[in-house]
Formats: C-alpha cells, structure tokens, sequence
C-alpha cells in the first residue's frame, strides 16, 4: 500500500497523528437517543475524551478541540447555533440524516470539515474526525501564514517609500538608505517595517552621522 | 437425537488453499466445541447443527458463502474467518442481515462492528509485548518482512513506529504476495542475512512461513538470526520441521504448553479424535472458546438470536485453555492472556514471559506511550516454567 500509494509514506507521522486524536476533547452536541449513545460509544472507543450535551450552547468552550454537531436536528427544532465561521473555535463535524439542498446549505455557510451521515455506522468516525482536526489546524495555520505574509507585504511597502523619502530628502543612494534604516532599526530593536512607518508618518530624518556598517 | 430440535450455525474455515493449514485446526476445534456442548444437552433445548463450507483460502469466498448460508440455511450465527481480508469479506454480509459473527484470530485492530465478537487479540494484546521482548532482549536492529495484505501491512507499521519509538533502527522491510513461491523468500531471506539484524519481524501467512523459515534455516544454520512473529503457531512449526522453527519467537495468548488443567484435558481429547500427531495453537484456542463464550450468552439470554445473544455477550466468562476470558462490552474484543514463547526441539514453545493477567483490549491503541502500565507488565518465565517475576518495564 505505502509502496503503491506516496502520499501516505509518512508512517511515523500518520501514527503521530492517530495517537494524538486521544489527545484531543471533543464537544458532542446531539440530542439524547440510539445515535448519540452510539456516536459517544464509538468515540470513546477510539479513546478521545468527550461531553455531550443538548442543546447546543451559547459559546463554545475553548478546551475542546472538535465540535460534532447534529446538524438536522438544530434544523428541525429550531435551536440556535453560534458559530463564528471567520473564527472558529473548533474543528466541526456535522451530523445529518439526510443531504437535500437546505442541509448542504448550512454544511457550506458552516464551513464544516466533515459531515458524518446517519444512520449511525462506526466505520468512518475515526476518518472523519482525523479528518476534520487536519483541514483545522492546516486552514489555521494557512490563515497564520497568509497574514504573516501580509504584514510582511506591507512592511516591504513601507521600507521601499521610506527609502526613497530618505534618499531623496538627504541625497544619498537608495541602498544607502537603506543601510541607514537598517542600522537605526538594529540599535532601536524595532523591526524594520515599523520604522519605515514612522520614517514616512513623522517625516524623520536619520542624522547622516548615523553610518551603516 | 434426530427428534430434537436444531439451530444451524455457520462455520467458515478453509479446508484447502495456502491459508488451510490453521484454519483445519480452527475448524475442528469449532466443531469439538460444538460436540462438547451437544454431548451436555445442547443450548435452550437445541442441539446446534454445524453447516460448514470451505472457502478455499479465497478472501471473496468467505464472503459469498456467508451470504449463501444466511439466505439458503437461514444461519444467524457465523464461527469463522482467519485472515483480515476474510473478515472484511464477510463484515458487509454479517452486517446487512444482522447476523453475528464470531471472528477468532488476531488482527491489527481499527474495527468496531456491533455484530461482530473478536476473540483473537488486538495489537495491545500481544504485538506492544512482542515488541517491547525483543526490543530489550534480542537487540534494536531489525529487519521487517510480511505477507502482502492489510495485516501484516499495519501491524508492522505498529511494529515499525514502536521501533521507532526505542531508538531502534529499521534495516529493511519486503512485503510478498498471500500465493508465494519459495524461490522469492529465498531471495528475501539473503537480504536479510547479508545485513544480520539483531531479529526478524516476520508475519508471513499461510505456506510462505513455512518457505520463509526454512530459507533462513539454511541460510544461517546454527547461527540463526532470531525471527519474532505474530503468526507463526505450533502448526505451521510442525508444517515446516521442527529444527527451522527452532529458538523463534511468538506472542500469542495461548500455546499448546499451557500449562492448565483444561488446556491439558482438551489437548488429549483433541488428539484421541484427530491423531496423536496433531498439535493445537492460539486460533484452535480461540475458535474453540468463542463458541462457549457464545452458547453461554444465547444460554442466559434463553434465546438464539443475534441480538439477544449480544446484549448478554459481556456478562458471560469462560474459562478457556488460556484461563479465563470474556468479552469487554465498550468493543466486542475479548479480555486475553498475553505470553511469548520461543520454539523449542519438540515444536513446542518455552513460554518466556507471561501477562499477571488477562489485558483489556484496546483495539485503538498505537503505541507504547499510550499503554497502561499493568498490560505492559509481564512476569519472565524460565525454560522449566518458574517465574522469576521480573518485569518487562
């Protein structure tokens, strides 16, 4: 199978991973019933700790890791479900019974990672929530990276204006001018970006004295 | 006894192909079972009927007989299968029909069907033991070779990671088609001999076990390389010749060198019905005992039915050859023994350590850091038996 198949040549790291789901809380929100007893059996199979609860509440608590929520049955009792879909507390898996268009709607504005279909089968649990904790923490990590690169994006812009403001209000070259911005950001421990900001904002200008090495 | 009335069970094993070697033994062993609890009145006032088909060693069969046996013999009870592939065969049909499957061998765990009972042991139960003997006695340089199915594939990616895990170091790994040729373990053997690993982690299956062993009798001759397996049982000892087997190691809950007193009365009733030559292993055992643990609950529950026979499936124990088992209710898998043993000049094992009990199974479990203390701890035995009690961790 690893032979066959590449993507899976990572076997430390795919027992890392199934090791770790025992790690990880997990917020059951079903109403009581064969499906949730059975659903929290399974769970506990696997050996991840959990609480279950109905209905849902008004905040997710931060200690758990994956939310499952039954989807159908917030739908069909017209209970209400908070969920900051631009900030997610959690990983989540919805339960459904059935998959018509209303249903995927909610699945899709939810953002869910998983879906995990009544009725209840123990096969797939496991998947789902392995599952689910990944495209999190990745789509987590994602965001962490894009914004990374945003505030670099922009410190970047900053320095290039700073740089020809320096250059041409004191005459000297670009790199120069550079050099001198770098140097006074060392000496301040202010991260370069920053100080191209106030460079442009306040209009300073860095004494010519102040020689880059 | 023709006037009384009978309940079928399906019996599963094949009687021919590669695999047919244990499952004979795991067939006669259902059927002596069978016999036993006959012989003392039968369950509910029902003598149980055996219909037994041979599915060939063919995974696909196990599952097409099940179905036929269900639909054509109306069986709700099913005693067999022996490889993962044969199980996973039979699950959908089982499941669709709701009939209840008792399934005796060890497997790689990850499965939780509610009409299936696992009496064979999970990897907490045997495969972390073998691991952690092996890791601290015989040396952390090892070769891992295996069967090519989902078997042997995970188990030896359990078995890699706790390599892993106690700083010790993989040399090579080589997987062989289930229908092998002895030219090929031949060629697999010399890998493995040109790089002399301190063992072998070797979960062949069926007739490549016997052709892997000999290879590396006549590689290495008094100088073996020690081979540790999950699979290799007294059966495929005596297939192979007693000298090829001799110094392996297997872990497995029950050996035929048991030393109690039901294991010895069985073992002779066994061989007065099938010949003195035979010999018994962990999925006799296993085969064995689950029909016990299954007539006692149908038993209780005053019923044959599937669902009447689970619901009281954990409240029933049996004293089995390895001494007492039952079924843990939160995964259907059975509480077992764990032990080691090494082949000795009889093609019997030397059980060298020993569970201080039967273990919970945890068919989810991966790794040492995971494990409860008490399943890893085992009593060391020496060659005549006496404990030394010292503990592997």
């Amino acid at each position: 199978m690893s032979k066959r198949l590449n993507a899976v040549q990572q076997p430390v790291e795919i027992s890392t991973l199934v090791r770790n789901l025992r790690n990880h809380k997990i917020l059951l929100l079903m109403p009581e019933g064969d499906n949730r007893t059975k659903m929290e059996q399974q769970i506990r199979r696997i050996g991840c700790r959990l609480h279950a609860q109905w209905p849902p509440p008004e905040e997710i608590d931060s200690f758990y890791q994956i939310v499952i929520l039954g989807l159908t049955s917030v739908m069909e009792n017209d209970q209400a479900f908070h969920w900051d879909v631009s900030h997610p507390p959690a990983a989540l898996v919805l339960v459904v019974d059935y998959e018509n268009p209303l249903v995927l709607q909610y699945s899709l504005s939810l953002n869910a990672q998983a879906i995990i279909g009544l009725p209840f089968h123990p096969m797939g649990v496991m998947s789902n929530l392995l599952l689910s904790l990944q495209e999190y923490k990745q789509t987590r990590s994602m965001l962490k990276t894009i914004r990374n690169l945003e505030l670099k994006l922009s410190a970047s812009e900053h320095i290039e204006k700073a740089k020809h403001f320096l250059s041409q209000s004191q005459g000297i070259s670009l790199e120069k001018a550079y050099r001198a911005m770098r140097q006074l950001a060392m000496e301040r421990r202010q991260p370069i970006g920053e100080m191209a900001k106030e460079i442009i904002a306040e209009r300073t200008i860095i004494p010519p004295d102040n020689k880059s090495t | 006894m023709s006037n009384n009335p009978t309940t079928p069970v399906g019996v599963i094993f094949s009687q021919t192909g590669v695999t047919a070697d244990t499952e004979l033994s795991m067939l006669r062993a259902t059927l002596l079972a069978i016999d036993r609890i006959n012989r003392h009145g039968g369950v509910n006032g029902q003598q149980l009927a055996p219909i037994c088909v041979d599915p060939q060693s063919v995974a696909e069969n196990y599952g097409s007989l099940a179905q036929k046996l269900i639909v054509e013999q109306g069986v709700k009870l099913i005693f067999g299968g022996y490889t993962s592939s044969s199980r996973k065969a039979m699950l959908p049909v089982t499941g669709r029909h709701n009939v209840l499957l008792f399934y005796p061998t060890q497997y790689e765990g990850f499965e939780y069907a509610s009409n299936v009972i696992y009496t064979g042991a999970a990897p907490n139960q045997g495969c972390l033991q073998l691991a952690q003997y092996m890791l601290s006695h015989v040396g952390k340089r090892v070769w891992m070779v295996g069967s090519d199915y989902i078997w042997p594939r995970e188990i030896n990616r359990i078995m890699r990671d706790l390599i892993v895990e106690s700083n010790g170091e993989v040399l090579g790994e080589e997987f062989r088609p289930l229908e092998t040729n002895e030219a090929s373990l031949l060629q697999v053997a010399k890998l493995i001999v040109a790089q002399k690993p301190d063992f072998v982690f070797a979960n062949f299956v069926g007739k490549s076990i016997g052709y892997f062993y000999r290879a590396m009798h006549e590689l290495t001759g008094g100088n073996r390389i020690p081979i540790a397996s999950l699979t290799t049982t007294e059966t495929e000892i005596q297939a192979m010749g007693i000298e090829a087997g001799f110094g392996h190691y297997t872990a497995a809950p029950y050996f035929q060198s048991v030393n109690t007193a039901i294991n010895l009365e069985l073992v002779k009733e066994y061989r007065s019905l099938y010949g003195e030559d035979q010999v018994t292993n962990m999925c006799w055992e296993a085969a064995y005992f689950q029909v016990h643990l299954a007539m006692k609950a149908a038993e209780l529950a005053n019923s044959m039915q599937p669902d009447a026979i689970l619901e009281q499936i954990a409240q029933v124990q049996h004293l089995a050859p390895q001494g007492k088992v039952h079924i843990d209710s939160a995964n259907n898998h059975c509480y077992l023994w764990s032990r080691i043993g090494r082949a000795n000049h009889q093609g019997q094992f030397d059980i060298v350590a020993t569970s201080i009990a039967s273990l919970k199974p945890d068919p989810y479990l991966v790794s040492y850091s995971t494990a409860t203390a008490s399943s890893m701890h085992m009593i060391e035995t020496d060659t005549l038996g006496s404990a030394t009690s010292k503990a592997l961790l």
